[in-house]
């Protein structure tokens, strides 16, 4: 194919047909000398086959960060090649900049860095690898069809780690944390109710926690020492249906849901606890289970980036098998959800006695700011009484949704993107400060 | 490559359908190349041996002719008056017909379906309004009916002078020195049809009005020879310089059919345009356009096409409530709206004077220390009657609200604004 630069030699050619005695043969004459130097130009430029690719770089990456993949090329022809190379990923990857310029003399490697700005959590692939050869003279250039480009690709994909914007709060459930367990001096004792070790008083101790019948076998006051229940089960369930999808803010609801579950899943993991993750709409998207202690948050991470909100509904009743299953011990059971009035009701509701009687039921909806706001809206005009109204009437649906799913006996936290995580955390930590896993 | 068949079937099977209609339609009608179109002598659907026949029986005499100036010499000699019938006016050299002087007065000539251009070029007073896309049957509707109802109309003409029938298809007026009929199709003469409506009654009507038909039987275009092509001084209208000019007007369309390829090519090179620009012009322009034609070029192709991967959803999660709105304004649901307004106050008020839900309106404000009358008239006042009165509504049930439940000493005080 020819170049902007071959238009330019023929339009040079433009006043010789008026100087010349004989104008046709003067437009054969120049045309005929710009397609002989074109042709000479794509015979020279570089073989594309002989370019090999390879790539190296980040695999990870969290949402808001900037990532950078290399792409070495090397040149194993016997001729140099003058190159435009273009690196295409998905365009949510943010790749730039769009076109690297190479020279590579004979044997030659070259390394060029794409840069990448995430807009979205998941896996982000490097789609294709386009390139062009041009000849010396930069008249003619090479470039094979997009079949080739991609075959010849390296592949690469980013995991892009979602949003975890809860990561400031965190110091300071962990402080509260601390405190329930007692390895901070606080007031006393930890609070808990597992036995936990017998020990000399010391002046300050509660005198109620002195154990009379170890006293009398030692020679000295003995107290008793408490602590929260460890090696208790949770259960986040993200929901990842429709309404899941519906964008709150800026982010789709899923974001909200999946910011809390991290954290949640970063303090349960602090305090010993066992924390598995089941996502679905209407299958069952990712699960983690089981694993050592150790890995379990990098693996929830690492299960949550890849989720995404599909178009369905969700099926509570495959929820319901999941958690009755009966080699499943009693656990607190999360489940992140949008408190809709149908999905609720019809999904949820019938099988929430079922659920209570096996495990503690959490159910935490993602609250949309725009409607509370919307119903305190300054009526200045009468369409904003109407949307006042409407609004009005959705927060009376979601207000008996949540009353009834409290008398059919589970929890619910109900609250805007803001500090959703945090009031989740704190349900979770109040549980566990009572004893109430 | 779903996609893309989704987009292409619809389409393809839109265009077999008119592309197959437009076939089937071409290949039915009948075609004027084709020596049965209707001849004398050919018994197939398209020829009209049977209307020679028909006509032979009522004793009329057919003579076929196959050049126009035969035909013309039989319309001149013989020993009565003559119909000319015209089949294909297309291929007939009608100058040696219409400016000829030697046929006797009461010839008739009797032409089928020709076009518009054929009319102007003789400057006859008919014009060509419509082509339909079959022969339809009509009523003659005229003064001086040849036949009943009869599938003649497929060109409708409209004249000025003379008589028109079946609804303009078929036209009749005298010009040139001959009866002239103009019949809109082929339909009632041809074989398959003539027995149709009233087809044959017309035909035969039409031709029969002279003892003699001379059928000009022509299926090429019929050239005239030289010597009778020569008429030029004998051509009273003034010798027209601009007949062999084609850029001139366009004058003679129907009758200079044989010397139109020699003329184009012979125009090209001593075109005005041509002549006004030296071919220096030509090959910069030339060059010119090769050199756009290469920054198209260069322009065109793409470093790798541009990567698509689907979307999450754009759809904010407050757009029902937004549409609900929007359908309560639309509606002027002002009372309905101002009920949901009173209801969650309500509910918010009792809530927090802790009183039971279906508290009356009255112990509300009691509990509340406000007048009683203030707090009927916000809480179950009368449905607003226009939008101002639905916004002040609005905003006393708003008030009420925050001043209960923002300022609680407001109630010891027992105060009413």
């Amino acid at each position: 194919m020819v170049t902007r630069r071959f238009a330019a030699v023929l339009a040079a050619g433009v006043p010789l047909p008026a100087l010349l005695p004989w104008p046709w043969l003067a437009v054969l004459g120049v045309a005929g000398f710009a397609a002989a130097l074109a042709v000479f130009d794509m015979a020279v430029a570089g073989p594309l086959a002989s370019v090999r690719l390879l790539r190296d770089g980040d695999r990870t990456v969290w949402l808001g960060g900037t990532a950078t993949v290399r792409l070495t090329l090397i040149n194993v022809a016997k001729r140099p090649l003058r190159l435009h190379v273009r690196d295409s990923w998905v365009p949510s990857a943010g790749a730039w900049p769009a076109r690297h310029d190479v020279f590579l003399p004979r044997g030659e490697r070259h390394t060029i860095t794409t840069t990448l700005d995430p807009v979205r959590h998941g896996d982000r692939p490097a789609v294709r690898v386009t390139l062009r050869s041009y000849g010396p003279l930069g008249l003619a250039y090479r470039q094979r069809r997009r079949g080739w480009n991609e075959k010849v690709t390296p592949p690469w994909t980013l995991r892009v780690l979602p949003r975890f914007p809860s990561r400031r709060i965190l110091p300071e459930k962990l402080a509260r944390m601390r405190v329930i367990d007692g390895s901070v001096v606080a007031r006393g004792r930890g609070h808990g109710t597992e036995f936990d070790v017998l020990r000399e008083y010391v002046i300050g101790d509660d005198v109620r926690s002195i154990d009379w019948r170890a006293s009398a076998r030692h020679n000295d006051v003995v107290v008793r020492t408490w602590r929260p229940e460890r090696d208790r089960r949770l259960v986040c369930v993200l929901d990842t249906g429709r309404t899941s999808a519906l964008r709150v803010g800026n982010a789709p609801r899923l974001d909200a849901a999946i910011d809390a579950a991290l954290l949640l899943a970063v303090l349960a993991d602090r305090a010993d606890d066992r924390v598995d993750m089941i996502a679905l709409d209407s299958a069952v998207r990712a699960r983690v289970e089981g694993g050592g202690h150790k890995a379990k948050v990098a693996r929830l991470i690492d299960a949550m980036a890849s989720l995404e909100a599909a178009p369905a509904e969700t099926d509570f009743q495959l929820l319901a098998r999941e958690l009755l299953r009966r080699d499943r011990k009693r656990s607190l059971v999360v489940i992140f959800t949008a408190l809709e009035p149908a999905p609720m009701i019809e999904g949820l509701l019938p099988l929430l006695p079922r659920l209570t009687a096996r495990h503690k039921v959490l159910v935490a909806g993602v609250r949309d700011p725009a409607v509370s706001r919307l119903a305190q809206l300054p009526a200045a005009s009468a369409a904003d009484v109407h949307t006042s109204a409407a609004a009005q009437r959705v927060l009376t649906e979601r207000d008996r949704v949540r009353d009834v799913l409290a008398r059919f006996g589970a929890t619910v936290v109900d609250a805007d993107t803001g500090d959703f995580a945090s009031r989740v955390a704190d349900v979770y930590l109040l549980l566990k400060a009572t004893g109430r896993l | 490559m779903n996609r893309r068949w989704r987009v292409i079937l619809p389409f393809s099977v839109l265009l077999l359908l008119v592309g197959g209609t437009l076939v089937v339609h071409a290949i039915e009608q009948p075609d004027p190349d084709d020596p049965a179109y209707l001849s004398p002598v050919s018994t197939s659907g398209t020829g009209a041996s049977g209307l020679a026949g028909l006509l032979r029986d009522r004793g009329v005499t057919v003579e076929r002719q196959t050049t126009t100036a035969g035909a013309l010499a039989a319309a001149a000699g013989g020993d009565s008056t003559a119909t000319i019938f015209v089949p294909t006016p297309a291929y007939a050299h009608l100058p040696t017909l219409t400016e000829a002087t030697r046929v006797p007065a009461g010839t008739r000539l009797v032409l089928v379906a020709p076009d518009d251009g054929i009319l102007r070029a003789r400057r006859w007073p008919a014009a060509v309004t419509r082509t339909r896309w079959a022969a339809a049957p009509t009523d003659p509707a005229c003064a001086e009916p040849v036949a009943g109802r009869a599938a003649v109309l497929r060109r409708q003409y409209a004249t000025d002078q003379g008589s028109l029938c079946y609804d303009g298809g078929l036209l009749r007026f005298s010009a040139d020195g001959y009866a002239v009929t103009l019949a809109g199709a082929a339909d009632p003469f041809r074989n398959d049809r003539i027995a149709e409506h009233d087809n044959a009654a017309l035909a035969v009507g039409l031709l029969a009005g002279n003892p003699r038909v001379i059928w000009l039987d022509l299926h090429a275009l019929d050239v005239p020879p030289p010597p009778p092509a020569t008429p030029v001084p004998t051509r009273t209208v003034t010798p027209d310089p601009t007949e062999g000019e084609p850029w001139g007007d366009s004058g003679g369309e129907g009758d200079g059919r044989g010397g139109e390829g020699q003329g184009d090519s012979e125009s090209l090179q001593d075109s005005p345009m041509a002549r006004a620009f030296p071919p220096a012009f030509w090959a910069t322009v030339l060059l010119i356009v090769l050199a756009l034609l290469a920054l198209a070029a260069a322009a065109a192709r793409r470093l790798g096409t541009p990567v698509s991967e689907p979307l999450p959803s754009r759809v904010p999660a407050h757009e029902t409530m937004i549409g609900h709105g929007r359908l309560y304004a639309r509606a002027r649901a002002r009372g309905p709206s101002l009920e949901i307004l009173r209801a969650a106050a309500r509910r918010r008020i009792t809530d927090h004077l802790g009183l039971p839900a279906d508290a009356p309106t009255d112990r509300i404000a009691g509990q509340a220390g406000l007048p009683a009358e203030y707090v009927r008239t916000v809480l179950d006042g009368d449905l607003p009657e226009s939008d101002e009165d639905l916004v002040t509504a609005a905003r006393f049930v708003q008030d009420l609200k925050r001043e209960i439940t923002q300022r609680p000493t407001r109630r010891t005080e027992g105060e009413a604004p």
